[in-house]
């Protein structure tokens, strides 16, 4: 198949059958099914794929989120919470200082919630604004 | 760009050096950019923000999309060509890029990802072949090699560098497909070994085209081992799409717009100058002095196009970050706030468009580089 016709093919099909998937609701996983699934989630995979990346630790930080974001008995309805335990915020921030002490910039979520875990954990002005500078020195555009 | 094999009575045997443009550019954009292209990423990384991976795709990317159009709007040949493709296609891309955004907006992102990785593949094809059919080297198989080459190595390096692994096993989950560490360590050692015997095959073709008499460019395997040098560098030395991005668009836009602006000048240097319409837009482009005018024309291009799709401030990207404009905080006075909801139709509109171009970009590349075709051959 030659031209046009091929791209046709190609693209087309692929993306008609998952657009179809994405719009009648019934393909894209929630962020719980993404992140909360015990043992085959994108967080765990990541960091064991990677284990010394501390780059994908912001992984593992919005997973902790996520779990400690869940009532008490949704928490103990997905795997990785189970395993988890109580989660505290000083355990998210840790997990995101690893992952912007590799000096990452291009990820604007791992800024901006680095930014909102310090002001929700009542960390030091000065190191509020200076992770609130990083996020808009890099990402103006929020 | 792609390509096939060159002609029987162009071959010459043994090492056949052969040139894209001669030897100082070519040294120049395409064996040494790609090692700039790594160290001004780097540099990127260290002093400037973040924004400065949008100024790049300002400054390189967006030109080099307005070489395409130069070339396939502004040749009178190519017009008369492929004027049905030309007009029709960005009517049904724009249509499907808006249709996209707003219905399916993650099977777009993933369709417009594959397709750029594809289109980048497919120009470091086409150079290959290009830097063949110059030295009139290669058998009849070398366009294959070349293509299973390419694939092999880009296919590798997506499913093996941690850059790009974070983005495939997210989609993979996002759409429902659970996968292990496990078997994504097999599927990585499965590509690894593919691409060894890829490897080692590619290598037993030179060897057969060097002791039959179909001679192997040099500068064609120089030119691949600078360009995956970048790619996999880049790709498995950092965790930020910053110093990939930087690097990659430095190396193909600028390679891009320097095989556009040869192909002008071929053109217009064959005396079939203007065709049967006369001298268009492209062909003022040729020649030494035409260089500023397509210089010019590209960064015009440039700003007009942001300032079209880049509202409500386009400032920030036209300078790499540095031009602080200091309303950054007004605008947001708590941490995410500030999405413009107002606008919310622009910046479907935006944010289509910059999809939209990159893929009408990509599609007219699909037919307008074949290095087989002999009216291409003429501007090459």
């Amino acid at each position: 198949m030659k031209g046009p016709l091929r791209v046709v093919w190609v693209l087309a099909i692929p993306s008609l059958l998952l657009g179809g998937l994405e719009i009648s609701g019934g393909g894209l996983a929630t962020p719980a099914e993404m992140y909360l699934r015990e043992g085959r989630n994108y967080a765990d995979v990541m960091t064991g794929l990677y284990p010394r990346r501390d780059g994908y630790r912001f992984l593992k930080a919005q997973q902790l989120g996520l779990c400690r974001q869940q009532p008490g008995q949704d928490r103990r309805r997905h795997g990785a919470c189970r395993d988890l335990g109580d989660v505290t915020l000083s355990e998210i921030r840790a997990e995101l200082e690893r992952a912007i002490e590799t000096g990452v910039t291009s990820n604007e979520d791992l800024l901006r919630i680095y930014a909102e875990v310090l002001v929700e954990d009542r960390a030091a002005p000065t190191d509020i604004d200076r992770a609130r500078a990083r996020l808009f020195r890099h990402h103006p555009h929020p | 760009m792609t390509g096939a094999v060159v002609s029987e009575k162009r071959r010459r045997p043994g090492w056949q050096t052969g040139w894209i443009v001669g030897p100082i550019p070519d040294v120049a954009f395409f064996v040494l950019l790609p090692a700039v292209a790594v160290l001004a990423a780097a540099g990127c990384h260290h002093w400037l923000p973040y924004v400065a991976l949008a100024s790049v795709n300002l400054w390189v990317t967006i030109p080099h999309h307005c070489a395409t159009w130069v070339r396939t709007y502004g040749l009178s040949e190519d017009w008369q060509r492929w004027k049905t493709r030309l007009l029709a296609g960005p009517v049904v891309i724009v249509s499907v890029a808006l249709l996209g955004h707003e219905f399916a907006p993650a099977t777009l992102l993933l369709v417009v990802t594959m397709w750029d990785h594809q289109h980048s593949i497919m120009q470091q094809h086409g150079f290959a072949r290009i830097f063949d059919f110059k030295a009139g080297a290669g058998a009849r198989t070398s366009a294959r090699w070349d293509l299973a080459v390419n694939w092999t190595l880009y296919g590798n390096l997506f499913l093996t560098a941690p850059l790009f692994v974070q983005y495939w096993v997210r989609e993979l989950f996002q759409w429902r497909l659970a996968v292990d560490v496990e078997s994504i360590r097999w599927l990585q050692g499965g590509s690894w070994t593919v691409t060894a015997l890829v490897l080692a095959g590619y290598s037993w073709h030179l060897r057969g085209c060097l002791t039959h008499g179909h001679g192997v460019n040099p500068m064609k395997l120089v030119f691949l081992v600078a360009s995956y040098g970048l790619w996999y560098t880049t790709a498995w030395h950092t965790d930020s799409i910053l110093v990939f991005g930087i690097a990659h668009r430095l190396m193909h836009g600028l390679q891009y717009m320097v095989i556009v602006k040869l192909y002008l000048d071929r053109k217009g240097g064959g005396g079939q100058s203007g065709g049967p319409t006369g001298r268009w837009l492209g062909l003022t482009l040729a020649g030494r002095r035409g260089l500023w005018r397509f210089v010019g024309i590209s960064l015009v291009y440039a700003l007009v196009f942001q300032l079209v799709v880049g509202q409500p401030r386009p400032l920030e990207t036209f300078g790499f970050g540095v031009v602080d404009l200091g309303r950054v905080y007004d605008a947001i006075p708590e941490l995410g706030v500030g999405r413009f909801s107002e606008r919310a139709l622009y910046e479907l509109f935006a944010t289509a468009m910059v999809d939209a171009v990159a893929m009408v970009h990509y599609y007219f590349d699909s037919f307008i580089w074949k290095v087989s075709d002999r009216q291409v051959q003429e501007g090459l």
